[in-house]
């Protein structure tokens, strides 16, 4: 009896180690772990307003490209706001809508106040593309909104309400379909000037479709002439003027979607990167006049590393690998993997999408909304990739559908793993814009998803943080004073991370304001401190020391005096 | 006088005959020339269209054509001349009908399966393909177009690690292929490992197996390592190989930025601005092509290789009725002539091979083969004349090319005719002197007892045969 008994204990022993071992192998498997999760606090979050297209079931393109949203905060009470744009019934694109874009404001551990009918901002067009900027220069960030139909510009009264100054503001601009915008200081004036991104020529009347098997579907931007971007330079009193025709940027017309204005080749000047759809994407390098010269193809990133002009949709900046150099992250169309191009210098980009191990999962689908973000504070800048095709694509192609989950790559050392699942991503619609920033000013970044025909996602970040973290606001003291393209270097434990301010990123949207920085340091070693380097938009260098764990606002002139080499 | 002087004819018997001769010869040519022509035209106008007509060759291609009155030719097949109209999605329903009732009939046949498979990855339903592709493998395990396709839907996937898993079943089953070190070499660079493409491409690149396509994909790898000189070497090889396109261009246009030669970069930049957008199958372009053009492409694909599935399974009215319809969706299609062709001679239905093979001259018109085919199906077909009349068209649209005179002298071989083939070997031989040349007019100058001159001539071909050639080298086979 004895025996036996210790004959099945060594049994039960053997399965348990062969179950550990297993175990192991399976965990094994990702290449690094992590404590990351996103709880989806949608629900609680306050935010009832349901997007729409319009639903007008004839497959108008706007209808599949709606929509952008922006995150910011409008009343400067430490609390980031959302606004989130909207279609309307698509009958008649210049009549009031009926339907409201959605303003939520930030009222503190991810819950949200619907300020969408006091707020003052009332835009009647078909939204597609926003960006917030405090264009004044009076410390209130304003609102541009890019509209199929009139677009608006929304001046922040710093009173919790907006007024509409679109007329007045000089940027006129016709019934256009639109995209991406971006502001920034393009002529070195220390003003913010803007950029404004124009899709196709769609007009009602123009409207095509595909009819497949009885449905219908729609039709790409190939059935249309695009349009050109319009560019605007700030007179320095909230007024601006076209200089598009003459700089060099209407000269070409390309179908816009997602656009970053920042410097890309490290010449201290402002050029613009315009995802295109379906066409070569643009690379419009300053010639530190304020006038630009279109080097796509030479650049490298015109199109992806095969020599295909990708269906390019939205586009985020950031220091992937971390050489002190910005690199592009370009999402895409179905069976067209997101492409990361890395920036080589002097202009020149590489598409390191493979070599990045960029999920091969992605290819299949549409994306969209996208950012480089540090989610897990580890020091090195992750991806998420919102998802989502526009028509119901899994009835003529199984490899994806209407609505997918969204993908969290997490970055280790230059290299990506897929870990949306172990994150904790479940919700599955057809995303668009998505912003990211720290709404419960917890010290990680959280996710806003604006969700095609329905509401957003909204995700809270709840990686256990302790203090390697570091928030950064930046004030300029010219009328710039969002201290747009401002260049941060922060060094911490022996370790450089640098980024650039923009205004106008992901899909068509804006967010980031206040810059985020995970901070590690190797073990045994222990710094409370952070030394951040400021390249002020006039140039100018400064150094502070802060503590970490904090978010710090961050005043030109308040610093130590770096002398430029 | 003696008894052989007495039974000559005289002068005036003589000139009588003389004259009857001729009389007889002008009837007879008149005859000859009533019986050739249509009565409504002359030969001079339509000689003078077929030669004027700057599109169609200088074949009379109505001269080439069955007469009406021609029993023995007369075909039991129409072929169409204009397509009948259907919708893209109808067509894609048909096919995969079509492919339904070919796994029905063909349930154990891989080929069957194999391209069931392919239509299944075509039209985006990549799992059912998947799953085929897995009972083809049990079927076929050394077929290597299973492992190409099969590792293609893999790659269109999304799963490119599984491609490589498909690669290496391959071989297992001692199936290699340039084409399979192709898609290997894609899918290691897809998963952005290209040191491992390198490794794989470089050795090959001594054989002659490694073409265009490798080096275009050894260049675009070695370009992602940085090695920018080499790259460029590698893309130029694939160019000379053939290669051109957007991938190619954007490659040398990068690795010359990346070497700093910007004059070279900007000259290929030119290039690429100057190429038209290419349609190609992936993301946007496959998503709206997909609405006619790609949809009717696929299934006018998967049918025509349906006929030749057919075909090899030994079931030719499914393959002749594959291919008819295939004709009267896009009557223009030679491979599918082709193709019924093939079905005809099988069945040794000559009348129908001469139907199909006036439609192939019709499409091909430079395509000299086609007509001396035609001759060969009308005299197996039995008509003689008709055969010789063809061949001698060919003679006369194209006199330098001696396969039309070695072609009527074979004719008229098989036909009892050897002295009237004498002529037509020399012609031939006058053009290009060769060994069999000279052998065949050996042999027709034998057959009609001219046995001084066949010597000569087999002496002739033995002596071409002692002058040496230079010989091909057998291509050394690739890893």
């Amino acid at each position: 009896m004895g025996k036996a008994s210790l004959a099945n204990d060594k049994i039960v022993l053997l399965r348990v180690a062969v179950a550990a071992c297993l175990f192991c192998l399976i965990a094994s498997g990702q290449e690094h772990s992590t404590k990351l999760h996103f709880e989806d606090v949608s629900t609680q979050s306050g935010i009832s307003w349901e997007h729409t297209t319009g639903r007008s079931n004839r497959a108008h393109i706007v209808e599949g490209i709606a929509s952008g949203l922006a995150s910011f905060d409008f009343d400067r009470d430490g609390l980031i706001d959302i606004y989130l744009l909207n279609g309307h019934e698509l009958t008649d694109p210049v009549s009031k809508k009926k339907e409201m874009d959605g303003f939520f404001r930030n009222r503190g551990e991810m819950r949200f106040q619907d300020i969408s009918s006091s707020s003052g901002v009332n835009s009647h067009g078909y939204g597609l593309g926003v960006c917030a900027a405090d264009f004044n220069g009076d410390g209130f960030q304003d609102l541009f909104i890019n509209n199929f139909g009139p677009n608006y510009v929304y001046l922040n009264c710093g009173d919790g309400s907006f007024i509409d100054v679109t007329e007045r503001s000089g940027i006129v601009a016709g019934n256009k379909v639109a995209s991406g915008v971006a502001f920034a200081d393009f002529n070195g004036d220390q003003c913010l000037d803007l950029y404004v991104g124009n899709y196709i020529d769609f007009t009602l009347k123009n409207s095509v479709y595909i009819e497949r098997k009885g449905r219908v579907y729609h039709a790409g931007p190939r059935y249309y002439r695009p349009e050109p971007d319009e560019m605007y330079w700030s007179q320095g009193d909230g007024t601006f003027r076209s200089v598009g025709q003459t700089n060099g940027i209407s000269k070409h017309a390309g179908p816009s979607m997602g656009l970053i204005a920042a410097d890309l080749n490290q010449d201290g000047w402002v050029d613009v990167f315009v995802a295109n759809d379906a066409k070569p994407n643009f690379f419009f390098e300053n010639d530190k006049t304020g006038r630009f010269s279109e080097n796509g193809i030479l650049s490298g990133l015109a199109f992806s590393g095969h020599g295909r002009s990708n269906a390019s949709m939205g586009v985020d900046l950031g220091d992937f690998d971390r050489d002190g150099l910005q690199d592009l992250i370009v999402t895409n169309f179905q069976n067209e993997l997101p492409v990361l191009y890395k920036n080589l210098g002097d202009g020149l980009f590489e598409d390191v999408s493979a070599r990045a191990r960029l999920t091969e999962l992605l290819q299949p689908h549409v994306t969209w909304g996208c950012s480089l973000q540090d989610f897990d504070n580890n020091g090195w800048l992750d991806l998420y990739i919102g998802c989502g095709h526009f028509d119901d694509a899994n009835i003529i192609d199984d490899r994806t559908a209407k609505k997918v989950r969204d993908f969290v790559l997490l970055n280790d050392n230059g290299r990506f793993d897929d870990f949306s699942t172990a994150v904790g991503l479940k919700a599955i619609e057809s995303s668009r814009g998505v912003a990211f920033d720290d709404f419960d000013n917890d010290g990680d970044i959280d996710v806003v998803v604006l969700n095609s025909n329905a509401k957003p996602t909204v995700l809270r970040n709840d990686i256990p943080n302790a203090s390697n973290w570091l928030q950064i606001e930046l004030i300029a003291s010219s009328i710039n004073r969002q201290a747009v393209n401002s260049e941060v270097t922060v060094s911490f434990c022996g370790t450089n991370q640098h980024r650039q301010i923009i205004c106008g990123r992901g899909y068509q949207s804006s967010y980031g304001d206040r810059m985020h920085f995970g901070l590690t340091c190797a073990e045994g070693k222990k710094t409370t401190n952070a030394t951040v380097e400021v390249r002020w938009p006039d140039q100018s260098s400064e150094l502070f020391l802060v503590p970490i764990g904090q978010c710090h606002q961050i005043r030109q002139g308040s610093g130590t005096e770096k002398q430029n080499n | 006088m003696n008894n052989r002087a007495a039974n000559t004819p005289s002068g005036v018997q003589w000139t009588g005959l003389l004259l009857l001769v001729v009389c007889f010869g002008l009837a007879a040519s008149w005859i000859i020339k009533s019986w050739s022509y249509d009565s409504d035209t002359t030969d001079v106008s339509r000689i003078e269209e077929a030669s004027n007509n700057s599109v169609r060759p200088s074949i009379d291609i109505e001269t080439a054509k069955t007469p009406h009155d021609d029993v023995s030719l007369q075909p039991t097949i129409a072929l169409p001349r204009q397509s009948f109209v259907i919708s893209g999605d109808q067509l894609e329903l048909e096919c995969g009908s079509f492919i339904d009732r070919l796994q029905t009939n063909l349930p154990n046949d891989s080929k069957a399966l194999n391209l069931a498979a392919l239509f299944y990855s075509r039209t985006q339903q990549t799992i059912k393909a998947d799953e085929l592709w897995k009972k083809v493998l049990s079927m076929a395990p050394r077929d290597l177009s299973l492992y190409f396709n099969w590792s293609s839907n893999a790659i269109q996937q999304g799963q490119s690690d599984r491609a490589l898993e498909i690669l290496d079943q391959a071989e297992r089953n001692g199936v290699r292929d340039p084409q399979l070190l192709y898609q290997r070499s894609v899918s290691l660079s897809n998963l952005g490992r290209d040191e491992e493409v390198e490794s794989l491409l470089v050795p090959f690149a001594t054989s002659k197996e490694m073409d265009g396509s490798h080096w275009l994909q050894l260049g675009l790898s070695q370009s992602k390592l940085g090695k920018h000189e080499l790259a460029r070497e590698s893309l130029l090889r694939a160019r000379e190989l053939g290669v051109n396109g957007r991938t190619l261009l954007n490659g040398l246009i990068n690795c010359s930025a990346r070497l700093k030669d910007r004059q070279a970069a900007e000259a290929y930049r030119k290039e690429l601005d100057s190429l038209k957008e290419e349609v190609t199958e992936f993301g946007q372009d496959q998503y709206e092509a997909r609405s006619e053009a790609r949809i009717r492409s696929v299934s006018m694909g998967i049918m025509g290789e349906g006929i030749e599935v057919y075909r090899l399974a030994g079931r030719p009215l499914d393959a002749e009725h594959a291919a008819l319809r295939v004709l009267a969706l896009e009557p223009n299609s030679a491979d599918v002539c082709n193709l019924l062709l093939e079905i005809y001679v099988a069945k040794k239905e000559y009348h129908n091979q001469y139907a199909v093979l006036e439609r192939l001259t019709e499409l091909q018109p430079g395509n000299l083969l086609n007509y001396l085919l035609m001759a060969k199906a009308a005299s197996m077909g039995g008509n003689q004349a008709r055969a010789e009349g063809l061949i001698k068209l060919t003679i006369a649209t194209a006199p330098e090319d001696v396969t039309s005179w070695i072609a009527m002298a074979e004719f008229l071989i098989e036909r009892n005719r050897s002295a009237e083939s004498v002529w037509y070997i020399e012609q031939a031989i006058v053009r290009e002197p060769s060994r069999d040349a000279y052998k065949l007019l050996a042999n027709a100058l034998r057959a009609s007892g001219q046995n001084d001159r066949a010597a000569i001539a087999e002496a002739k071909a033995e002596e071409l045969t002692k002058i040496p050639t230079i010989r091909a080298q057998a291509p050394k086979k690739g890893p």
